[in-house]
């Protein structure tokens, strides 16, 4: 909202230079975003907050500044109070009118004056500049005054060639189906049954509380008028706005709520200026409704002030300050106050908002600084501490942790193999790219991929630890951590001794070092968990036996899908939520060896078949307990050896807690470890 | 040799030296126990009684001025690339090192955050970012129809067909608020930071997911100038002991009184830059003493108990506190982003 400096000295007598005024209502409150000099003026744009509608008017700001700087609030002599409305005069000619209201909830106040005789034209300069120097378009002196009086009061008026209304009644009725109306802004509008409209005998001619309509507004031949001053009720504004999708300030306020008396002093002080500036003769008023409930009054107790803001505020201090708010402060009993609330602050309701009244005026800047006792209190399970330990394994795996959109389209996902009953799509989504809760991170983590490619980033080893979202057939789907990797490009070195280049390209058996190190890090023992490799593309994943994702590597179409050319991916996604339900919480001293041992190697060639974890197992079981640990420690394929068949050695290492372990025991178990191999591998020793 | 032709011979001489050894070699000319200044000092005795102080004290700086003259050779020689080392070990060759990663700099910023707060007894949680719209909006004091939602803008689920509760995606980590006094009792003091989602259109200062950090404390005896306390602690761990301070009354629907808090600004200490506005202050929280209703709504007693509440967008604050000019560089994930926090 903008006001200007000038104007509002109309209401008050601001002794402040215009910073120190923006500066003192910011700190009240009433945020001052900036001004500017206009023709030796200054206009201030404020930010209002949603539960102050009164500041939406000068009178409110003026009002604000009274109570601050300690000064009366001017005004105008030919306003009238609004305290006492002139009673409908139906001994008037003119006034053969009646208003109809429809439902007493949708719209509790409707006035209106009926002005003859007017000349409608060009408004005064200085009223001109007044409106255009906060952003108001003249249009022609009659409805310039309607505005200029809703910035000074807050209450919107509109004014009816009463020329073109039929039926002498004004209806405020809810809209019937199929009607229609060209509002001011020339915009042929539907209504419907939620809309609330001013209707004369046959059709609508105003959207209430929101907008004219173009064939009755004030024109240069329009003689006579019909000034409305209403109440309508929020929510049906707020809804009949959104409906037609139109801002306008006078919705802008009634949303927020405008009260009676606002509204008889509003119709009064433009009847006044129209009499004035345009020389018509208010011929007569006609009210329907009575808004004016009684005066809320809350009790507050200065105890309550004090122990919210921890100050020691006495009891004469505080009525000091709401009664320059414009509050009635009566003393109730010692240290409860009972304090009517005037009709312009709706938005107190309770004790808690004239605390709040007291903080603002006092000053937040004069409440001391105190830190809280805080009582020790057991902080559980953390769940942030256990992910910021993963992340911190996965960065020192030489991995970058990104963070992407949780929301998706559902394409990607369909070629992951979603189908759309699955997803859970948004009601109301931007665009269609982010249109569903993502299930899985994979996608948005290869996008990552293809955008730092396109950089010539490289090479890439990203991770990222976010929800996964899913539907359980619960009344609320399911969204739970999930971890997700993907490696493209590998590292290059010059190896120190006769440089030579090494390249370490990604491939499954660098997403299997990242989770064997995570999960030996999560207390998950490699006896716990097993690959098994599905295809060239995919290796599942399980922990006893519970599926906990997988390892890929990307197919041609999902790279192409991407647009990455001449890459490979691999990716590894997985449930956190499963791996923390399967971490082990404790950990065990176990003793180890201080017997020398004795290493033994064994070279074999077996089928190409063989998965080596089969070796690997033979060589387990039949060693015996001798055996600490077995290793395959080189592989070869190519010329020398067989077709179809592969060259391992693996070495076994061999060690007793109890004793230096003799030669001969060494060999006889190794001896069963080759014949196991030969045996059950069909493998040949070299 | 007299002093002055000693300068000229050593100006020659440490031209000349191209390698340590070289320099060495100059050295002990010069400096050595038989060398020039040896050798011009021993003349001393012989000289008349009234001359010596002078001599000596010429001797003298002559010394030091070859002290500093090898030195600075020595430094120059030093500073050229060393050669190869006679097995071939050249440590101007490339490093070989594991990698080490990165966290995001909206972590790192979380987890200061969070620490700090830890530090001072708070708790960390987390919530959903599911919500239902009780506890984004209702349990928050927020009514349905009423202007207050329109700063709130969101998503909305469809619905699943089992949903008994209309769904949305939480637009602020308030609603962990409700969750947290639902299942705890007071005394409560406690943080949680998370993902938020707003239907706002990508662009340099908007973005449809944000981060926030939530917190709030609640037990008897709390008071507006706890919130002050806290609330400046944190300020000044993150942002410097030397930065101000300003409480300034706003309104939120679940807090009462409100209030929004701004630091003086970090990039031109008030003396007015863009970032600021020439303002001076930076908005970078909003607070406020934790409305009536929400205790209700949570069943607390307002008369027993009162608490503050307190939120902050991270990526905001990880935008002043390094200087980043747009927000969508966060959800880029370009390397050369994520490599510089």
């Amino acid at each position: 909202m903008k006001f200007s400096y000038q104007w509002l000295q109309d209401f008050v007598d601001v002794r402040m230079t215009p910073r120190e005024l923006a500066d003192t209502l910011t700190m009240a409150g009433l945020e001052v975003k900036g001004w500017e000099e206009k023709q030796g003026d200054t206009v201030f744009e404020a930010e209002i907050t949603s539960n102050r509608p009164d500041w939406l008017s000068l009178m409110g700001i003026a009002r604000e500044v009274a109570a601050i700087s300690d000064r009366a609030i001017k005004q105008p002599k030919d306003w009238g109070t609004g305290k006492k409305p002139a009673p409908s005069c139906r001994s008037s000619a003119a006034a053969q009118f009646s208003i109809d209201l429809e439902d007493q909830s949708d719209c509790p106040l409707y006035t209106a004056r009926i002005i003859t005789g007017v000349r409608v034209g060009p408004s005064p300069e200085w009223l001109r500049q007044r409106l255009e120097a906060i952003g108001c378009r003249s249009v022609n002196n009659v409805v310039d005054i309607t505005n200029y009086v809703l910035y000074e009061l807050g209450e919107p008026l509109h004014a009816f060639d009463l020329a073109t209304l039929g039926g002498n009644i004004i209806r405020v009725r809810r809209a019937r189906a199929g009607e229609t109306i060209a509002t001011i802004d020339g915009v042929q509008r539907q209504l419907s049954g939620d809309i609330l409209v001013i209707a004369d005998e046959n059709r609508p001619v105003a959207v209430a509380g929101i907008m004219g309509g173009k064939d009755t507004e004030v024109i240069e031949r329009t003689t006579d008028i019909l000034l409305e001053a209403a109440l309508f009720n929020p929510v049906v504004v707020r809804r009949g706005r959104q409906k037609l999708g139109m801002q306008s300030e006078a919705a802008y306020r009634f949303e927020r709520g405008v009260d009676a008396d606002t509204a008889l002093a509003a119709s009064q002080r433009a009847a006044a200026m129209i009499r004035e500036i345009c020389g018509g003769t208010p011929a007569s008023v006609k009210i329907a409704g009575h808004a004016r409930g009684k005066p809320r009054s809350i009790s507050l107790q200065v105890n309550a002030v004090n122990r919210m803001l921890g100050i020691g505020l006495s009891a004469a201090k505080i009525k000091t300050i709401l009664v320059a708010l414009g509050f009635t402060v009566k003393t109730k009993t010692a240290g409860v106050l009972a304090v009517t609330v005037p009709p312009f602050r709706q938005d107190a309701q309770g004790e808690i908002d004239l605390i709040e009244e007291v903080a603002r005026i006092y000053g937040y800047a004069r409440i001391p600084t105190s830190l809280p006792k805080v009582t020790l209190q057991s902080a559980g399970v953390d769940p942030a501490a256990r992910i910021a330990g993963i992340k911190q394994v996965l960065v020192s795996l030489g991995l970058d942790e990104v963070i992407t959109y949780s929301l998706i389209d559902r394409r990607t996902l369909a070629a992951e193999g979603f189908s759309d009953e699955s997803l859970i799509a948004l009601q109301n989504p931007l665009n269609q790219e982010q249109e569903v809760l993502r299930p899985i991170l994979l996608p948005s983590l290869v996008r990552c991929v293809a955008h730092n490619l396109r950089q010539q980033q490289f090479p890439i080893a990203i991770f990222e630890i976010a929800k996964g979202f899913s539907l359980t057939g619960a009344s609320v789907p399911a969204e739970s951590y999930r971890l997700g990797v993907a490696l493209c490009g590998g590292r290059q070195w010059l190896a120190e001794k006769e440089y030579s280049c090494v390249q370490d390209d990604p491939g499954f058996l660098h997403l299997k070092g990242i989770v064997e190190v995570l999960f030996e890090r999560l207390g998950i023992a490699a006896a716990e968990y097993a690959f098994t490799q599905q295809d060239d593309y995919r290796c599942a994943l399980t922990v006893r036996g519970e599926p906990v994702g997988a390892l890929r590597r990307l197919d041609k179409a999902s790279l192409e899908r991407n647009d990455i050319k001449n890459r490979e991916v691999f990716a590894l996604e997985l449930s956190l939520a499963s791996l923390l339900r399967q971490r082990s919480s404790g950990k065990a001293f176990k003793p180890f060896a201080r017997f020398p041992g004795i290493l033994r190697d064994i070279s074999l060639v077996v089928k190409n078949d063989i998965p080596v974890q089969a070796i690997l197992d033979v060589v387990r079981d039949s060693a015996g307990s001798l055996l600490q640990k077995a290793a395959v420690v080189d592989f070869y394929r190519g010329p020398h050896i067989p077709p179809g068949h592969k060259n391992f050695t693996v070495s076994c290492f061999y060690c007793s807690p109890e004793r230096t372990l003799s030669e001969e025991e060494v060999g006889q178990a190794h001896a069963r470890v080759t014949a196991a191999l030969q045996q059950q591998c069909a493998a040949g020793l070299r | 040799m007299d002093i002055q032709s000693i300068k000229k011979s050593l100006e020659a001489d440490i031209a000349g030296a191209q390698s340590a050894p070289e320099l060495d070699a100059v050295r002990v000319k010069y400096l050595g126990r038989k060398g020039l200044l040896a050798q011009l000092t021993a003349t001393i005795p012989s000289l008349a009684v009234e001359e010596r102080a002078a001599f000596g004290k010429q001797a003298n700086e002559l010394k030091a001025h070859i002290v500093a003259l090898l030195d600075e050779k020595q430094r120059s020689l030093g500073d050229r690339a060393a050669g190869p080392s006679r097995s071939g070990v050249d440590i101007g060759m490339p490093a070989i090192h594991q990698d080490v990663g990165r966290l995001h700099v909206l972590t790192q910023i979380i987890q200061e955050i969070s620490e700090i707060f830890k530090n001072m007894g708070f708790i960390i949680v987390e919530g959903p970012e599911i919500e239902t719209e009780f506890n984004n909006f209702t349990g928050l004091n927020i009514p349905l129809e009423h202007p207050s939602r329109e700063a709130f803008d969101t998503f909305y689920l469809r619905q699943p067909a089992q949903a008994t509760e209309r769904l949305l995606l939480r637009s602020q980590t308030s609603p962990v608020q409700i969750r947290a006094m639902k299942t705890m009792k007071p005394p409560l003091a406690v943080v949680a930071p998370g993902r938020v989602y707003r239907p706002d259109a990508v662009d340099a200062s908007h973005s449809f997911m944000f981060h926030q950090i939530e917190g709030f404390v609640v037990d008897r005896g709390i008071t507006f100038s706890d919130l002050k306390g806290v609330l400046e602690y944190f300020a000044r761990a993150v942002f410097g002991q030397d930065i101000k301070m300003r409480f300034r009354p706003h309104f939120f629907p679940f807090t009462e009184p409100s209030a929004e808090v701004d630091i003086s600004c970090i990039i031109c200490k008030q003396k007015g830059c863009s970032v600021c506005g020439r303002k001076g202050w930076l908005e970078i929280l909003g607070s406020g003493m934790i409305h009536p209703n929400v205790f209700k709504h949570v069943g607390y007693d307002p008369a027993v108990y009162t608490g503050f509440a307190f939120g902050m967008g991270v990526e905001r604050i990880a935008m002043l506190k390094y200087g980043i000019n747009d927000i969508r560089l966060f959800y880029e994930n370009d390397l050369r982003f994520l490599k510089q926090f």
